[in-house]
């Protein structure tokens, strides 16, 4: 529609200017190319680990029904460390075999003392680990430092190790190239079960492994490689939860994502770092799920952990002459604000980070469970070859989000559709967009400037 | 969000409705409107077809909603439509009024701002016309029986040509009929009848432009619409009323875009109307209708707030180059820097959704809302209720072209997707599938 003069007029004064303003651009272009081409090769990273396992006999997380304190310890839990700089900016990337953890002293103490612009604490989201959220009848999360004591909380002190080990990590920096590259594994299924009414049965678990959707088979892999090609870091990036234990389960355990990070450090010669972040797994549970451990639960996570890891080391050892990241780094923090669904006077507010690599790489974080819908959305609407979407991963000046279900599924129902989910209805939809929004920002689109390629059109029409 | 749903439908209920049409074809000698670039000086020399104002008003013995589709290039300034608004609910009762254009570019001039606040006379006799049809529409109601159906027809292209490098080049004519890519064929039909099984209105719900007359034409016409109307209610025995729902036409185009006289473009226009014409008639005539077993009209109401895309300093150096300092100042008002989006939908009996979207939104968002709403006959009606710009979609609005990275386009990036998401919400609402209190649940 060309419904008023003042378009016309402004078309004609475009089409007179068009063709100034094309050589404009064009510079601009150049330079932006000159800048991209200076910093390509700037890559470099420090790795680190270290043990975060807590004293037994305190709760564990990730069911209600679970009241007893850990009894022992069935393997050790970590964080593990990636610190990435760039010229252009600097990222620590933490994984935790934890449940979910939220922490401002880790974002603002690494800002301030190590000067890392850019802190992305995800979670494997293991049910075997402990509690370490306090819930409020408003839904804010707040860690959860009372225990053992207030004064000597596991969660204080965890904080402090996780502190030491990016510092520790950005004091050993080495030149690296970044290659993305993806692998398949089916290790799960889609738990809410759709009835032909539009109703949803929970499928808590799924031995005979029917089929089910939707699914995410890719796993998204970041392999960093040092000077000498020896892999130096690889960050493992799938949407499953960490669910192979049950409630019954009562030792500490990093369930199947501490069995595929200890394998494929070992077979990548042990020199690498492996960190597991979970994926928009909001909806996805591992074939043999909440499996007691007099049932074989143990041997189900070894199994389930050895599927993924196999398959991760194989899809590292194909890309090793794979197509590496060239370009600058850019990395965008975002705050969104969405209504709370239930309670109309309150607000969510979610912190959210933009990552591009370019040209080929981009990472796009959420504090919170995402269905899956939302991570095959992302990589399709993203026109970056490679666009991962960690979930469970805390970057600071938010909340945890909890459950994020799309539109379709809080009408449909079910755990973390229509209960279990507290953050305003689309607030999953409108983060992709804004992840897409920001993708076409950091690769040279400018929203804002009025394209006049429509000018020169309209006159050969005509 | 206002809300108006009947929870327990009244024992007995049952849906009533009426079709109605008033000419409100504007005197001769005013300026036709959207083609300003190619002709700015375009009055009204004659009437080639009648410009109407098409009403249906439905009642579920609860709640009433009045559907009105004008053969106007655009919805009314937002205080005019305020006041048509106002008129049907005080004279005629209905608290729901969804106001629809055809889009037709051979229709008078519209804008949204006028030099003292004065609206011309021929909008505000359209107004009392429509209102007056409304009130006269609604005191025939009778019981109505309903059904719908789906067809294709092919008479449009996707006006935004992908190039091979990604950058986009506007194919606004396109005779060969090269294929294009999105374009939506989908004509939805939605068949009122009264209770003997005869048609009083017969719905069509397309998206594509009614360009197919150019700056030569100085006739008021409602373009191709109008010709698929004549053809279908001729065929129908000149009984029902034949609505046109624009749908998401912002990239679409017919085939026989901008034709001029000397080229037949009255033919060519006919041939587009009736080529879809004849699909509607094929899906009409295979449409069974049935008095809806729970009548109900279930209709939600919502803004949604938005920025404007560009910088204002450059809207107003750009504005400055071409117009006086006072036009300028005019302009930039009517422009704004913040927008409260009117979306609203009806959900009829459980299983008709009509949603209303107020400018030209790429088809993509049509093709994208069909596909997830959650019932097989939903509408997307366009250029309803309001106008503000082009939508173009994130991808679009990054690639650029009409309609997507240029002034034809007001609010931010991702305002369509936002608005596609909410108005679902309401369509699940109207449902009854999304409350306000988490479910409760044994799990």
């Amino acid at each position: 529609m060309q419904r008023r003069s003042k378009e016309a007029k402004l078309r004609d004064w475009k089409s007179s200017n068009f063709r100034r303003a094309r050589s404009a651009i064009l510079l601009a272009g150049i330079w932006l190319a000159s800048v991209a081409a200076g910093h390509a090769a700037g890559l470099r990273l420090g790795s680190a680990r270290v043990e975060i396992t807590p004293p037994t006999g305190f709760p564990l997380e990730g069911y209600e029904s679970r009241k007893q304190g850990s009894t022992s310890v069935h393997d050790p839990l970590y964080a593990r460390v990636v610190v990435v700089k760039s010229a252009e900016t600097s990222i620590a990337f933490v994984a935790c075999d934890l449940v979910g953890f939220v922490s401002d002293p880790v974002v603002k103490g690494t800002r301030e003392k190590f000067g890392i612009e850019h802190v992305l604490i995800s979670s494997s989201h293991t049910h075997g680990g402990p509690k370490t959220t306090i819930w409020d009848s408003y839904d804010v999360v707040s860690p959860d430092r009372s225990w053992p004591t207030p004064a000597n909380s596991w969660y204080r002190a965890t904080e402090e190790k996780i502190l030491q080990a990016i510092g520790d990590a950005s004091r050993q920096l080495e030149p690296v190239t970044l290659v993305p590259t993806l692998g398949f594994v089916y290790l799960g299924y889609n738990r809410r079960f759709v009835d032909d009414e539009g109703r949803v049965k929970m499928l808590w678990e799924s031995p005979e492994r029917r089929p089910t959707h939707p699914l995410d088979p890719r796993i998204g892999l970041l392999i960093f490689k040092g000077a000498r090609g020896q892999i130096r870091a690889v960050i493992v990036n799938y949407a499953c939860h960490a669910v192979v234990l049950g409630p019954d389960n009562l030792q500490i355990s990093a369930d199947y994502p501490g069995v595929m990070c200890d394998y494929v450090e070992k077979q990548l010669g042990g020199h690498a770092t492996c960190l597991f972040v979970q994926g928009a797994a909001g909806d996805i549970n591992p074939y043999d799920a909440t499996l007691p451990v007099d049932k074989g639960g143990f041997e189900a996570v070894q199994k389930t952990g050895l599927a993924i890891g196999k398959k991760v080391v194989e899809a590292v050892k194909k890309a090793s002459k794979g197509k590496s990241v060239k370009g600058t780094v850019q990395a965008r923090h975002d705050v969104l604000e969405f209504p709370h669904r239930w309670k109309r006077d309150r607000k969510v507010r979610v912190g959210m980070d933009t990552i591009l690599f370019a040209p080929n790489l981009a990472i796009v974080t959420i504090p919170g469970e995402l269905f899956v819908d939302f991570q095959l959305d992302l990589a399709a609407k993203s026109e970056v070859e490679y666009t991962f979407l960690f979930g469970y991963t805390y970057t600071g000046d938010g909340q945890w989000a909890d459950y994020l279900p799309t539109i379709e599924a809080a009408a449909q129902g079910g755990y973390g559709g229509g209960y279990n989910t507290f953050i305003g209805l689309g607030a999953g939809e409108a983060i992709v967009d804004h992840a897409i929004i920001n993708l076409y920002q950091m690769t040279g689109h400018d929203f804002r400037k009025m394209l006049d390629v429509l000018v020169e059109e309209v006159e050969k029409s005509h | 969000m206002v809300l108006g749903v009947t929870a327990i439908p009244a024992r007995g209920a049952e849906l009533r409705g009426a079709a109605g049409l008033v000419d409100i074809t504007p005197p001769l000698g005013i300026q036709l409107g959207g083609y300003e670039e190619l002709r700015p000086d375009r009055p009204a020399k004659g009437i080639r077809d009648p410009l109407t104002a098409r009403i249906l008003v439905l009642n579920d013995g609860r709640h009433s909603t009045a559907y009105v589709v004008a053969d106007l290039i655009g919805t009314f300034p937002p205080a005019e439509m305020d006041q048509l608004r106002a008129g049907v609910k005080s004279e005629a009762g209905i608290e729901w009024s969804f106001f629809s254009v055809i889009h037709s570019h051979s229709a008078p001039a519209m804008h949204e701002e006028y030099p003292g606040g004065k609206f011309p006379d021929w909008e505000q006799e359209a107004i009392r016309k429509i209102v007056a049809g409304v009130v006269e529409t609604a005191r025939r109601l009778e019981p109505v029986r309903l059904g719908t159906g789906w067809g294709q027809a092919d008479i449009g292209h996707d006006r935004r040509f992908v190039q091979a490098d990604g950058s986009i080049r506007m194919l606004w004519r396109n005779s060969t009929r090269m294929v294009t890519y999105p374009a939506d064929t989908t004509v939805g039909v939605l068949r009122v009848d009264n209770a003997r099984g005869e048609p009083l209105a017969i719905l069509v719900n397309y998206a594509c432009h009614p360009v197919v007359f150019t700056a030569d034409n100085d006739l008021y016409s409602a373009d191709y619409p109008g010709a698929m109307r004549r053809y279908v209610e001729k065929n129908l025995g000149g009984s029902p009323i034949c609505f046109f729902l624009q749908g998401a036409a912002g990239n679409i185009n017919p085939y026989y875009d901008k034709s001029y006289l000397e080229e037949d473009a009255a033919e060519m226009m006919r041939l587009t109307g009736e080529r879809l014409g004849k699909e509607v008639l094929r899906v009409v005539r295979q449409i069974q209708t049935s008095a809806p077993s729970q009548p109900e009209i279930a209709c939600l109401a919502d803004t949604e707030h938005f920025k404007l895309r560009w910088d204002p300093q450059d809207v107003r150096k750009a504005l400055s180059a071409v117009l006086t300092p006072d036009h300028v100042e005019q302009s930039m008002r009517s422009l704004g820097t913040e927008f409260d989006v009117p979306i609203a939908s009806c959900v009829l009996n459980h299983e008709i959704a009509l949603s209303a979207f107020p400018g030209e939104f790429l088809v993509e968002f049509q093709q994208n809302f069909r596909s997830r709403s959650p019932l097989r006959d939903t509408f997307f009606l366009g250029y309803t209720n309001g106008y503000f710009g082009y939508f173009p979609t994130i991808r679009a609005a990054a690639t650029g072209g009409y309609g997507a990275a240029d002034f034809s386009v007001r609010l931010e990036p991702g305002a369509g997707e936002r608005l596609v998401d909410q108005v679902l919400i309401q369509i699940y609402r109207a449902l009854g599938k999304l409350n306000d209190q988490p479910e409760v649940t044994g799990d």
